[in-house]
Formats: structure tokens, C-alpha cells, sequence
């Protein structure tokens, strides 16, 4: 993800339901690929989102990156539920402001289908929760607590609430031996079985939960140049490229033969 | 080879036809087939231009696409296509070329795109064929017509297979299957939700020519020779095997080139393993409601074998509970590549399914006991043809003076070499004369009689 012109994130906020959320954007000339929402984890804010945005911006997309429910929004959390992540507000707390933040972009012209969504850790799990219920162009959820844990019984349930993915989604999961792979090949059936869109999980055997984060260790150097590798395969061939001034004019052109 | 030499003589009574390639002598009777047809790269060419650019030929099936965005690349005719479900769900066959520069767009066998970009200079194009973006696109003008995917003359589906043609003149699809669309329905109908080509192929291929595997693919003679050691697996299996089955089979020819060898209902048991006492419960379960659907004429031969060919390179088999499909790809005179999938009931349990993938694998695995076996047979058949100056003719005559020819004859493969012999040279072989088939092999389904307006 290094890249080498780095753009400095601009540092703003973006009005929530319920409250205000800190976000850092980059913003780009021309005409950008397409737009992305980055949900970070736990301190992936301060730590990963410049390097995120600036890597998603080496390929054209410009993007806004936030941290969900943790200090500094305005989430209504119980004292000493900091580790809860997600689990501590509730799906639709958390819908409104995955929301909030795709407003923000729609507000800069992107439809949801130009738009695409990549979540982190505790973020990767609301990046899932996204994938069910909008209908973007692509989400990617890298490591996505709980649905590592996941694979865990939360969820599971959460899945089994007869949900569906109705945004194409790729899950990037560690895995942790033959049971827990069988656990996340019964996921990926049970979502692809429901869903009318392509689903795809990719576990790496043998890396920490945050293999997303390079290491010198050399299988999570490989787990995490590959999982940047994918996830930005997976919104290239998903997000639908804004047109360029002179394509909209030969598509007005052509529609009028 | 130099120009096509043809020819119809009348000596006394004795008629008979004889091209370059085909002596078809119906007062012998003999049929023979020159082995130049076999090796020599004109034919070869012309092959390419006067028979796969002017039929419909086999993609894949609409089961293989589950997901918007889906696709499969294949070679169909020569050409690299572009199998897809677009985001809408259609089903749409792309030329996999850019129209740059002529880049293969896909170069991965399969996988799930909305959008596929050229790795060449960057075109990118959305699964229903149209352009989306080109990078620096200001250096083209706003009058540049953007191109979007090439596609084959005409793409169309019957019960879930889908063809392409490259011809724009050729007749509709259902018109050119003619009565193979019969056994399409014989194969179709033994699911209530749709038969469903399991994930997976069995890609190989053969040093030998792709007629061979045409011709090996409804040949029911070299049965009981080339896959002894199958039989006898069989037979070390059930304690017995029913030989007689194998003579209650006939060839039917189909029009356009198509042919079966069909068996009727007593080859249902003749290949395979036998099932396990739940297996069994679950099969006689199934079929009896299939008889409750479509009566017991319909299911009868339904639950017959059958080895079917479409012209030119489609194979269709029904046979030891499962059934293949296969693709047979010519890539040069002496080469061939085939790839084929198995089609099953999807609403089938664990256990017949599991047997069913068993039977399946023993026999048409590429470590089963029976492909192998055809593929040393092909590859020393077109070894052999290198004595054809000595030579020069493989006989094809098998059944031609029975007043109904049997599965084990060689009346389907004569069908298909006379089609062949007509769109190569141009002559027309009248089909044969034999007595009707019996009724075992013509019954309706119910369903289909009480769809019919009364009259």
C-alpha cells in the first residue's frame, strides 16, 4: 500500500443519527474510479486510515474512512463496553451510520453503485451488516471480528436471521484449523445459498487477526499483500466506473439512435 | 487435397455414393470412411468454415451461470467466448477479444466480474457487452464511437443447454435439434426443479482426431471389447450381469446429423455398482413419481440408457446413473480437447447422490475404467492411420442390412458422417431405410398429451 505522492487525509465530520463521527477523506481531481467507504478497527482510525486512502487512491477510487463506535462519536455506549465493538449498540445504530457516511459521498455525486465498502476488523463486520442491507457496488470485510469469531455463534445467528447479502461481498478471515475452515466453508455456502448476489470467503491459515497489517513475519507479509491485492480486484471488477464527461455525451449520443 | 470429387453411379441394380471421403454402397451394403478425412489439415480448415461456422454449437448450460456476474470462458467453434450472467440474470455469449486490440478480455477459466477490463491497454466492458471506461478516452474525441463486445450471430437456450451459432442465416435452434430435442426432454424431465450440472469439469485431451470421439461416443460395439475390465467389475460387483440388456438397444437416426443410440428400460440396471438398499428405496421413490408426472411410456424410456450426439461435438450420455455431457473441441488434425460436466437432479438425497458421483467417477473419471480405455483406443486408431496409403478406408457398414438397427450397430455414426459428408463436399446420402422402431422407444410423456389443446 505504500505509495509514492502521499495526500494528506482531510480531517472533518459527517452528521450521524445519532451524532457526529470523526472521518478522514481524500479526495481526487478528474474523474475518480469510483467512491469507498473504509470502516476501520479499534484505533485503525489514527493508525491505517492515511495508508488505506492513499492506497485506495493509487487506484483512482477517493474515499472516507471512520471508526465506528468508539471514542469520539457520539455512540451511546455503556461504560466498559469498549471491547464489545459492534455487539455493544445495536445493527440499526449502526446501519444509520454506515448510512451517514454514504450520504456523504452521494452528496459528492456517487451513486451506491460507484460506491464501494471496506471494513476492518470490527469494522469488516459492519462492512458485512452493509453487504445486507444496501445495494452497493462492492463491500469487503478484512479479518471482520465476529465473523472470525464467528465464525462464531454471533455470527452465525446473525446470518441465520435469515438474511441476505444483497451487495457482492468478500470475507478475508484467518483461519484457525480444519474446524474452523469447515465452520467458514459452511458460512460461505449457507450466505451463497441465500443471497442473489456472489459472495466469496478466503481464509489464511496460520496469521494473527490482524494479518491486514504488514508484519515481518513472512505469512502475514504474504496474507497482507494479498488480501490488499484482492480486495481491490474485488471493487475493481464490481463498483461501476463513473463515466467520463466525453462517455456520458456519446451514451446521450447513442440512446438517441 | 485437391478438389472435391463426387459422384452417384447406377451399375445394374446395385446403387451406390461415393465422395472423397464417404463410400456410402447401400447394395453390399457397406459404408466406409476415408482415413484422409481423419488427418489431413485441409479438411481440417475446411472443417472449421463449412461446419462449425454454420451450426449451432454447445456453450454450456444456464445452471453453470448461478449468480449475476458469473461467467465461464470457453472455446466454442475456434473462437475464445465469454459465457455470462449479466447483471440483470441474462444469459449473454461474448467474443473474448477486446475490440482494441484484440487482447483475450477473460483469460481465467471462470469466476464472478461485473465489469472485465482488458490487461492490455485498459478497456473495460460490463457483462451485457457494453464499454464502461477507457482510460484517457479525451485522446479519442467526442464523435469516437465507443465499441462494445462482439458476440456470435445468434445465442439461444433449449431446456437449459445453451448453443451459439456463428452463422446469421442458420435455422432456429429448436428446428436444427430436430428429434434430439426429444432425448434433451428424456434427460431434462427426470428432475421436477431442473437438472443441474454439478460444479467441476473433467478437462483432457486425446492425440487423435475429434471425429473419433464422435464416432466412439454413440458406438455401442466396443462396448463389452474395450471396457472389459469395467464389466468385469460389474460382474464381480452384482454376481451377474444381464448381457442380454445390451442387445435391447437401437440406433435412431434424428435428422440434421443427430443420432442416439437408445436402450430401452432393461439397461437401466446394466452399468454401475449396484445401489444400497436406501439408495434404491430413494430411486424407486423418485422415478414412481415421475411415472404419477409423465406415465409409465414417457419414464420407461426415460429410465433407458442412452448415448446421444448432437451434430457436430455435443455429447449427451445417460448411462450408469449419471449423465455426461461433453464437449469435444477440435484443435488440430491429430489433436483434441474435451471437456465434460456432469448434469444431475439436484433434489436427489445424499446417499443416491453419493453412488451416483461413485458410478460416475468408475466409469467416466480420468482414472475410471472406461475413458481411459477410449482414449488409447482413439490414439491408436489415428496411429494406424498412418498406413492409410495400405489403408485407406474405415468401415462403418455395422447393421446397415438389419430391418432395425441395434445400439451396437453403427447406423448412428453413418447419420452423423453422412451430414458431414454434405456440408463438406455438398452431396447428399439419402438416409436409410429400416423398418419402424418399436413403440418402446416412441412413447409421450402424459404431461406434454395433456398440455395439448383438444381437437
Amino acid at each position: 500500500m505504500e505509495t509514492l505522492i502521499r495526500i494528506e487525509p482531510n480531517l472533518s465530520e459527517v452528521r450521524s443519527p445519532h451524532g457526529v463521527i470523526p472521518v478522514a477523506e481524500v479526495r481526487l481531481g478528474g474523474v475518480p474510479r469510483g467512491a469507498v467507504v473504509v470502516l476501520c478497527d479499534e484505533g485503525g482510525f489514527d493508525r491505517d486510515s492515511s495508508e488505506i486512502l492513499n492506497g485506495l487512491a493509487e487506484h483512482g477510487y477517493e474515499s472516507v474512512a471512520a471508526e465506528l463506535g468508539v471514542d469520539g462519536s457520539t455512540l451511546d455506549r455503556e461504560p466498559g463496553t469498549a471491547d464489545a465493538g459492534v455487539d455493544a449498540r445495536s445493527g440499526t445504530d449502526v446501519v444509520a451510520e454506515v448510512d451517514a457516511l454514504l450520504d456523504h459521498l452521494r452528496f459528492r455525486g456517487w451513486c451506491d453503485q460507484q460506491i464501494g465498502v471496506v471494513g476492518l476488523g470490527a469494522g469488516g463486520q459492519i462492512a458485512l451488516r452493509a453487504a445486507s442491507e444496501f445495494g452497493l457496488g462492492a463491500v469487503v470485510s478484512i479479518s471482520p471480528q465476529s465473523v472470525s469469531e464467528m465464525l462464531g455463534a454471533e455470527a452465525l445467528s446473525w446470518v441465520d436471521q435469515d438474511r441476505v447479502i444483497r451487495t457482492p461481498w468478500l470475507g478475508l478471515v484467518a483461519t484457525r484449523g480444519p474446524d474452523h475452515t469447515k465452520r467458514i466453508l459452511d458460512l460461505e455456502s449457507m450466505l451463497d445459498e441465500r443471497s442473489p448476489v456472489y459472495v466469496q470467503i478466503v481464509g489464511y491459515p496460520g496469521v494473527a487477526e490482524t494479518f491486514y497489517r504488514d508484519s515481518r513475519e513472512a505469512v502475514e507479509h504474504a496474507a497482507s499483500f494479498d488480501a490488499w491485492q484482492r480486495t481491490v480486484e474485488w471493487l475493481n471488477l464490481r463498483v461501476v466506473p463513473r463515466p467520463t464527461p466525453l462517455a456520458e455525451a456519446w451514451a446521450k449520443k447513442a440512446a438517441l439512435r | 487435397m485437391t478438389a472435391i470429387q463426387s459422384g452417384r453411379c447406377r451399375n445394374d441394380e446395385m446403387e451406390f455414393h461415393m465422395s472423397e471421403y464417404v463410400d456410402d454402397d447401400r447394395s453390399m451394403p457397406r459404408f466406409r470412411v476415408n482415413r484422409q478425412a481423419m488427418v489431413d489439415p485441409d479438411v481440417f480448415a475446411k472443417e472449421r468454415k463449412l461446419i462449425f461456422d454454420h451450426t449451432w454449437l454447445y456453450v454450456g448450460h444456464e445452471t453453470e451461470l448461478r449468480k449475476p456476474n458469473d461467467f465461464k470462458t470457453r472455446s466454442v467453434g475456434g473462437r475464445p467466448l465469454i459465457f455470462a450472467r449479466d447483471n440483470k440474470g441474462d444469459i449473454r455469449v461474448w467474443v473474448n477479444s477486446c475490440p482494441h486490440r484484440g487482447a483475450m478480455l477473460c483469460r481465467e477459466p471462470k469466476g464472478n466480474a461485473r465489469f472485465m477490463t482488458c490487461f492490455y491497454h485498459g478497456w473495460s466492458f460490463n457483462t451485457s457487452g457494453d464499454m464502461v471506461s477507457m482510460p484517457g478516452d479525451d485522446a479519442y474525441g467526442e464523435n469516437f464511437e465507443r465499441p462494445g463486445l462482439a458476440s456470435p450471430a445468434k445465442v439461444d437456450s433449449y431446456r437449459g443447454f445453451v448453443f451459439v451459432t456463428f452463422d446469421p442465416d442458420i435455422e432456429d435452434l429448436k428446428s436444427y435439434l430436430a428429434g434430439a430435442a426429444e432425448y434433451l426432454d428424456l434427460i431434462c424431465d427426470q428432475s421436477e426443479e431442473g437438472m443441474r450440472v454439478l460444479e467441476g469439469t473433467h478437462e483432457y485431451s486425446v492425440k487423435a482426431n475429434w471425429k473419433l470421439l464422435v464416432e466412439n461416443s454413440f458406438d455401442g460395439y466396443h462396448a463389452v471389447s474395450a471396457h472389459q475390465r469395467y464389466f468385469e467389475m460389474v460382474m464381480a460387483a452384482r454376481g451377474k450381469l444381464d448381457a442380454g440388456a445390451l442387445g435391447e438397444s437401437v440406433g435412431i437416426d434424428l435428422g440434421n446429423g443427430h443420432a442416439v443410440a437408445a436402450g430401452g428400460p432393461t439397461t437401466e440396471g446394466l452399468f454401475g455398482r449396484p445401489l444400497t438398499e436406501a439408495g434404491q428405496a430413494e430411486k424407486e421413490e423418485r422415478f414412481r413419481k415421475l411415472r404419477e408426472l409423465h406415465g409409465d411410456a414417457w419414464v420407461d424410456r426415460m429410465q433407458g440408457a442412452r448415448n446421444l450426439v448432437i451434430f457436430p461435438n455435443l455429447v449427451i450420455i445417460d448411462l450408469v446413473m449419471g449423465v455426461v455431457v461433453r464437449k469435444i473441441d477440435p484443435v488440430a488434425p491429430d489433436y483434441m480437447e474435451v471437456t465434460a460436466w456432469e448434469l444431475i437432479p439436484p433434489e436427489e438425497g445424499d446417499e443416491l447422490k453419493k453412488q451416483r458421483l461413485d458410478n460416475f467417477l468408475t466409469f467416466w473419471g480420468p482414472g475410471g475404467l472406461a475413458s481411459p480405455d477410449d482414449v488409447e483406443a482413439l490414439e491408436a486408431c489415428q496411429k494406424g492411420f498412418e498406413s492409410r496409403q495400405e489403408l485407406p478406408w474405415s468401415d462403418i457398414s455395422r447393421g446397415m442390412s438389419r430391418p432395425v438397427a441395434l445400439g451396437s450397430d453403427e447406423l448412428q455414426m453413418r447419420t452423423w458422417w453422412r451430414r458431414w459428408n454434405k456440408m463438406i463436399t455438398g452431396e447428399e446420402l439419402p438416409p436409410e431405410s429400416h423398418e419402424p422402431i418399436s413403440d418402446v422407444y416412441r412413447g409421450e410423456s402424459q404431461r406434454e398429451l395433456r398440455s395439448m389443446p383438444a381437437t
